[in-house]
């Protein structure tokens, strides 16, 4: 106890502080993202104490994940991945002019899903790490197929569309080196394409440039939103999705101390049971429900706890930005693993703390700052979109300093703005894409450890993490067959 | 107005020709690491950055550019300048890009101005594995050929390479690839896979807590700071041959036709870096192995090259895992 006051002195809260004022603003432009920002303080902090080192990441990582919904609402344009939920039912509501309401419940439930995750870091480090390295190459693989089987039944009306982006996604990851033999797939002779095609470039033309190219073929050059609604909504209102949100942090801290599947699928899976939960929200999902929101934030922020407790206990990252925080250890001579927290508690003990502090500082943030960031709403689009561009080509070009990813995310581009005029999904996409490796190697190596097996079936299948895994996927994907759909319905009538 | 432009773009191209002829590094320098920030070589590369500033005067910024085995980081600095002040930390991949139909690169297109460290690599089984001895896992292999698994951190690499070892003695095991060592290590810790082979670095604390049994160095001597684990050697002499080179090996490299004179300033400063106590800490904190200690003269590391590259890619030639034979490259067998 003595140890943790000790870390409350000025310095420490400063730097929490000043990490949390980048994050806002790293997450909140599209294309630059909390990784890239984490990667660049590794080199900053290189030479610093661990203890600072840490203090600024964790406000970084913290408020960042955050403010990737603050683009979201406002502009359409997720900051990273795991806010691609919160632009379904964010950007609506934005449209009608509750941009501020939508950042409202999007910082509050931030808060909230940021403060369990790391609640549970706190307290359930063991039975949770305990938990992942139960999970074989065929549970991530399910859970995995999990994810993307729900992304094409929340965005899209029209669930074959959904299903046919995502197969797009998984042909485009499989582009690159195989992770099992190491021979280049789908390359065409290119050079470049051997490193596969990240993630980032593929996000930010999706989302951001055909957002662009849209705005332009509509012609809607000039339009901006007329009538913005400051009423103050009361936060006995806000909270009274607090069952949701409890529920859905929950799903998000657990998803996200699965290696490999992190913040998106979290997001998914969590719009997804509150679809199925809430029958009747006041405004239709999709048309800016305040529940997508308390779904996709609660969640995606409830993954920061649970990332950091693979990589602490079993130095496995749980998504990107755990991956370079991972590396801050290395650089300052600290092994993550099974013994970390007995012998490093100080470092532990660091990342609670500006982890809280971070949450706080969110709140602060999110409730002072959003209300002006509102504005960027009312910059009419003719120059707000050239800025877009820009930070678009910077952001790819950034994210592994290659010219090449510039031209990717123009292709990118073009693409989702011909999925968007055809009315096909870009998030399953760009879901699918996240995953495809880990759902291509996982299954391969589940075959591989099958195939040697004195019973195959019973090495896939006879395992009860997997059994519960397979019956919720196959729980979806039939549950949306219109044949059944409608069984359903008939049902209900009779 | 038009003259004092003339006159200030004269001054900066006379100041240009100056610098020009200064003595290398006179500007900041770029360090590639071809793989992601976290990983071994992103580590090591750093702390080498570091130190070599100090000696150098000029401050090196590191860039990842990860991507294909690290080919994507290796190939822009085969294509930058070769001035110097492109560096680039490697792992031993480079010297199996070719034969694997990764690349076009090989150790060739570099000059090694100093191999870093080896990370030794220990054979495992989890805690509550039948196994306890080397010889009893070896017994069991023999006995269900293709039957026990073995998890390694990725095609080609140092893992599966040595599973490939055991292979040449006729120890047939069912290899499983992860995405890297720590993964494989997951895989026997959660009781899915019989064993594996990871790096001390990543391996330490496991074995502090108990959660594996470490049956064996994969080498021909045992580790300084874990004297009780027997040399590989000791259960086969005859993997001497084999088991006498690191599997991975970092190198730092530049570019093969840089001047003379910046490889030389380069190597004085590399050689006090490596020599620095704050190195010596580094790397004996991590039981790294000190090649950069066993290969300092250009001849001696062009040997340790050669010999390394020549053993691992006909190994993987021949058990079929590389597609291109290493005779296309003038690898001559070993």
């Amino acid at each position: 106890m003595a140890e943790i006051l000790s870390l409350l002195n000025l310095r420490f809260i400063f730097l929490v502080f000043l990490g949390s004022i980048a994050g806002l603003f790293v997450g909140a432009i599209p294309g630059l993202s909390v990784s890239m920002a984490t990667a660049l303080l590794v080199s900053i902090t290189y030479t610093w104490e661990t203890t600072d080192a840490l203090a600024t990441i964790m406000g970084v990582y913290v408020v960042g994940v955050f403010s990737g919904a603050v683009s979201a609402i406002l502009i359409n344009i997720p900051g990273a991945p795991s806010s691609v939920v919160t632009t379904l039912d964010g950007y609506p509501m934005a449209k009608r002019g509750e941009s501020y309401k939508a950042l409202y419940y999007a910082t509050i439930y931030s808060f909230i899903g940021s403060l369990f995750g790391l609640v549970a870091l706190a307290v359930l480090t063991g039975p949770i790490s305990a938990i992942a390295i139960k999970f074989r190459p065929m549970d991530y693989f399910l859970l995995s197929l999990f994810g993307l089987a729900t992304v094409g039944s929340v965005t899209s009306k029209n669930y074959t569309k959904g299903l046919v982006a995502a197969a797009l996604g998984l042909l485009i990851s499989m582009i690159g080196l195989d992770p099992l033999a190491g021979t280049p797939r789908l390359v065409f002779g290119v050079k470049e394409l051997r490193a596969g095609i990240s993630t980032v470039p593929a996000l930010v033309g999706l989302f951001g440039f055909a957002e662009v190219l849209s705005v332009i073929y509509n012609g809607h050059m000039k339009q901006t939103v007329e009538h913005m609604d400051k009423t103050r909504v009361s936060l006995r209102e806000v909270l009274r999705h607090w069952k949701l949100s409890v529920y859905t942090s929950l799903i998000g801290m657990l998803v996200g101390a699965l290696p490999g599947a992190g913040g998106p699928v979290a997001a998914f899976i969590s719009y997804n049971e509150t679809k199925r939960l809430v029958k009747n929200p006041e405004v239709p999902f999709g048309e800016g429900a305040v529940e997508g929101i308390v779904a996709s934030e609660s969640s995606n922020n409830a993954c920061i706890g649970g990332a950091l407790i693979p990589m602490l206990t079993l130095a496995v990252p749980g998504d990107a930005v755990t991956a370079i925080i991972l590396s801050v250890f290395y650089v300052h001579g600290l092994k993550p693993g099974p013994m970390f927290i007995r012998e490093s508690a100080s470092s532990f003990h660091a990342i609670l703390v500006a982890g809280f502090l971070a949450c706080f500082i969110l709140l602060v943030l999110g409730l002072w700052v959003a209300p002006k960031i509102c504005r960027i709403i009312a910059v009419p689009k003719n120059i707000l979109l050239p800025v877009v561009t820009v930070l678009c080509v910077v952001g790819s070009f950034a994210c592994n300093n290659r010219l090449f990813d510039v031209g990717l995310m123009f292709a990118f581009g073009l693409l989702g703005f011909l999925m968007r005029l055809r009315g096909y999904p870009q998030a399953p996409l760009v879901l699918a894409l996240v995953l495809g490796k880990t759902m291509d190697s996982n299954f391969r190596r589940a075959m591989s450890l099958a195939a040697v097996a004195e019973n195959p079936l019973m090495n896939l299948f006879g395992h009860p993490i997997t059994l519960i895994l397979l019956a919720c996927t196959l729980f979806v994907v039939l549950g949306n067959i219109p044949f059944i759909k409608n069984l359903g319905k008939k049902k209900a009538q009779a | 107005m038009k003259k004092l432009v003339s006159i200030l773009l004269l001054l900066v191209l006379c100041a240009c020709c100056a610098l020009a002829q200064a003595a290398y590094p006179e500007r900041p320098i770029t360090m590639i690491i071809p793989y992601g920030a976290g990983g071994t070589t992103d580590v090591y590369g750093r702390t080498l950055a570091a130190l070599l500033e100090k000696e150098l005067g000029q401050s090196i910024t590191c860039v990842n550019q990860s991507g294909a085995s690290g080919s994507i980081g290796s190939q822009f600095v085969k294509d930058s300048d070769s001035d110097g002040y492109t560096l680039l930390v490697c792992a031993e991949t480079m010297g199996t890009y070719r034969t694997m139909g990764v690349s076009e690169l090989g150790y060739d297109d570099f000059t090694v101005i100093s191999p870093l460290v080896g990370d030794p690599k220990i054979i495992v089984v989890g805690k509550d594995s039948p196994y306890n001895t080397m010889d009893e896992l070896l017994a069991a292999i023999k006995e269900n050929p293709g039957k026990l698994t073995m998890s390694h951190s990725g095609p080609g690499g140092s893992g599966h390479n040595q599973g490939l070892v055991l292979g040449e003695f006729g120890y047939d095991v069912a290899m499983i690839s992860f995405n890297s060592g720590n993964e494989a290590l997951l895989g026997v810790i959660g009781n899915q896979v019989d064993f594996t082979n990871p790096n001390i670095s990543t391996l330490s604390g496991y074995i502090a807590s108990g959660d594996v049994k470490p049956l064996a160095v994969f080498s021909n001597a045992r580790l300084e700071a874990y004297p009780d684990i027997p040399a590989f050697t000791e259960f086969m002499p005859e993997a001497e041959k084999y088991v006498n080179i690191p599997y991975t090996v970092l190198s730092f490299c530049v570019n093969n036709d840089t001047p003379e004179d910046v490889v030389a300033a380069l190597k004085d400063a590399t050689a006090k870096a490596l020599a620095s106590a704050e190195w010596q800490e580094f790397v004996t904190k991590n039981a790294a192995d000190k090649i950069f200690e066993m290969y300092t003269t250009a001849e001696e590391i062009k040997g340790f090259y050669d010999h390394w590259q020549s053993v691992v890619t006909w190994m993987q030639y021949d058990a079929g895992v590389a597609p291109i034979s290493p005779e296309e490259f003038g690898i001559a067998r070993p």
